[in-house]
């Protein structure tokens, strides 16, 4: 049921870091939940599941390193043609991350302060350079619009209780 | 108890429920937006869900359902249009139909491939929503039978079906799995008041919220991959006129058996966990292949060709509401979403909604059957302006998911800390996204995690911490023997196969 589609990769790497990630991310669990109580079988206490799940984690990163080099990949769909330059890609994920997450976090910085507005101009302009080739002009026009949408449905119509203007 | 009068009135009870204007007024919204959003390049029912779902909160709880119901087939719907006209499915059940339906469009015959598919749909839509109002009651009633340690095991049954049924690496959904399930422990835990988790954050006390957590991990992460890919390739699709909308008689010859094959299939195979619709228009497909009389017309726009897995990924999408209404089991991404709706709207999914809630129960039954009507109706004649949405770039719809579902999530809690919640579990869905795993068992896991904690410590408790307590009773064992038959399976993954067959084109 996912959307979308996957892109080959390189399953080695992929597997490699998930596998590390997976084993920190159970190892952390596992030394967190020290600090939790275990009980016993019958009266269990807080402690006990998280740390049986974090050790089944660290045995399946573990398993995902030794055995699971080739996964077969799950649907290729039609998106998956067109091979890039590694150079590029990498320059436009990390373009793609910067402004989208920015914005993203800018706008939870922002939306007290600054109102509903001016924190959503300002998202949507951040987050359109997310890819290249945006032109400064049908990216305001879109900015005006989506922020004036937006004033106008959630807070006008669904009334929403979000400040629209900065409060000084 | 279970006579046919008891069916009757509820479906009764169900009508008067959903013709009630409001629910009426939302169930119409719910398949317009969900249309409007499926038939959207890049977004599946899974995201559009995942983005629509706090807008729902403020709603009743059965109109509020009513309105996710609407929008799940609205998507669908949606997105089966773009797959047939310009083979961009949607989402990986629509993508079986691309082939044939496309294969219709080059031909000319669009219009009729439209009409197929939607009629194809509406027909086992209907069926499966009988079949639902028929079997729940009868489900309902063996499910109240089971103590802890049979809904323990029931849910790891669910989650290792989900993971084995559905696509790609087993090792990497089961890990999926464990970090839904530690994700699922932050917070407070029920029985002691220990905090877990929380990194000494207040927010995190009543555990990770359900909405950043899904559209970042739908939502957002699609995004960041779309950007991605969208730099290197944006192009306009081109869209060829539509003809007619009527399917000729020999279209039809071909269509309607196979749409009821198809029907049957769906029905089936989606109350099994794991990506119902998604299995089922697979196998429909490639059972109308095989059972043709001219496969090699398949994939060149055979008109069996989409009305069986639009049938088929219909009538399953319909019947995997049946593990959640009765068992409480959601048995895909899609239902995860609708028991965190439930659960937010204060509705524990599972046997007692429909003793204890029948108007919700039954309201949501029958407006899944008006809702397939509203589409039908929607559809079909305004499809000309559906295809002109294919004309939106994507750089110009992404800031607007962006907006609405941030304002989306802040509404609900009026907390920021959800909002930068949202952009970590995109980055995490993006990595997700590029270590191929499939998010649907992590929110599943998520989900039923801490119901599944619960039922294992009260079944230790039962059983006088002796974990004999799950073969000591008869229908624990018999899902032990079914769980340890699911592991036993992968061995032999047929339906693997009919992945590399479809693709293969």
């Amino acid at each position: 049921m996912e959307a979308g589609s996957r892109r080959p990769s390189a399953t080695l790497h992929a597997s490699a870091t998930l596998g590390f990630f997976c084993i920190m991310v159970g190892a952390g669990a596992a030394w967190i939940a020290r600090g939790y109580p275990y009980g016993t079988l019958t009266a269990m206490g807080p402690g006990f599941v998280p740390t049986a799940v974090a050790f089944l984690l660290i045995a399946l990163g573990v398993a995902i390193l030794l055995f699971d080099r080739s996964a077969p990949g799950p649907s290729q769909g039609p998106e998956a043609n067109g091979a890039a330059q590694p150079v590029q890609v990498f320059a436009g994920v990390l373009r793609g991350m910067f402004f989208v997450l920015g914005g993203i976090i800018f706008f939870g910085l922002s939306l007290r302060s600054f109102g509903l507005a001016f924190s959503t101009f300002v998202l949507v302009i951040v987050v359109s350079l997310a890819q290249r080739g945006a032109r400064p002009l049908p990216t305001l026009l879109l900015a005006t619009a989506i922020t004036l949408g937006a004033c106008v449905v959630f807070v006008l119509l669904l009334g929403l209780q979000i400040p629209l203007f900065p409060r000084f | 108890m279970l006579d046919h009068t008891t069916i009757l009135d509820g479906i009764a009870l169900g009508l008067s429920v959903a013709v009630h204007p409001t629910n009426l007024l939302f169930a119409f919204l719910g398949c317009l937006i969900g249309t409007l959003v499926g038939v959207l390049p890049g977004l599946g029912p899974t995201a559009t869900i995942a983005i629509l779902l706090p807008i729902t909160y403020t709603l009743s709880p059965v109109t509020g359902l009513i309105t996710l119901a609407g929008i799940y087939y609205g998507a669908q719907y949606g997105g089966s249009t773009t797959s047939i006209l310009l083979r961009l499915p949607g989402e990986a059940s629509s993508v079986i139909t691309a082939l044939d339906g496309y294969g219709m469009t080059r031909k000319g015959r669009g219009g009729a491939a439209l009409t197929i598919a939607a009629v194809g749909s509406f027909f086992a839509g209907t069926v499966g929503t009988l079949f639902i109002a028929v079997f729940a009651p009868v489900l309902s009633v063996v499910v109240l039978k089971f103590g802890a340690p049979e809904y323990f095991m029931l849910m790891v049954i669910g989650l290792v079906a989900s993971v084995i049924l559905a696509q790609g690496s087993v090792l990497r959904a089961l890990a999926m799995i464990m970090i839904g399930l530690l994700l699922g422990m932050v917070g407070t835990d029920m029985n002691s008041g220990q905090y877990r988790y929380t990194f000494g954050s207040y927010e995190l006390l009543q555990g990770i919220p359900f909405l950043p957590l899904v559209v970042g991990l739908f939502g957002i992460a699609d995004i960041l991959v779309a950007v991605e890919r969208y730099v290197r390739d944006e192009t306009v699709p081109t869209i060829s006129r539509i003809s007619s909308l009527w399917p000729n008689s020999e279209e039809v010859r071909k269509a309607v058996p196979a749409s009821l094959r198809g029907t049957v299939i769906g029905l089936f195979l989606g109350l099994l966990p794991g990506g119902g619709a998604l299995m089922s228009s697979f196998v429909a497909y490639s059972v109308e292949k095989r059972f043709s009389k001219t496969p090699e017309g398949f994939g060149d726009g055979d008109p069996a060709g989409v009305a069986a897995p639009e049938s088929a990924n219909n009538a399953g999408s319909q019947t995997a509401f049946l593990p959640l209404l009765t068992l409480g089991l959601p048995s895909n991404a899609v239902m995860a979403l609708m028991t965190g709706a439930m659960l937010i709207q204060g509705i524990v999914p599972g046997p007692q909604i429909m003793t204890k809630q029948p108007d919700l129960f039954w309201g949501l039954i029958a407006s899944m059957w008006i809702g397939n009507l509203m589409l039908l109706v929607i559809n079909l004649p305004l499809v000309g302006l559906w295809v002109q949405l294919l004309k939106i770039r994507y750089r110009m719809l992404f800031p607007v998911i962006i907006v609405v579902s941030l304002i989306g999530i802040y509404g609900v809690n009026f907390s920021t800390f959800d909002i930068f919640l949202t952009a970590l579990f995109g980055l995490f869905g993006y990595l997700m996204h590029k270590w191929r795993c499939e998010p649907a068992p992590l929110i599943l896991a998520f989900v039923l995690g801490p119901m599944m904690e619960q039922y294992f410590r009260r079944a230790l408790l039962i059983g006088r911490g002796d974990l004999g307590i799950f073969i000591d009773r008869p229908i624990s064992l018999a899902m032990l023997v079914i769980l340890i038959g699911l592991f036993i399976s992968l061995a032999a993954p047929h339906f693997r196969s009919f992945r590399r067959e479809a693709f293969s084109e």
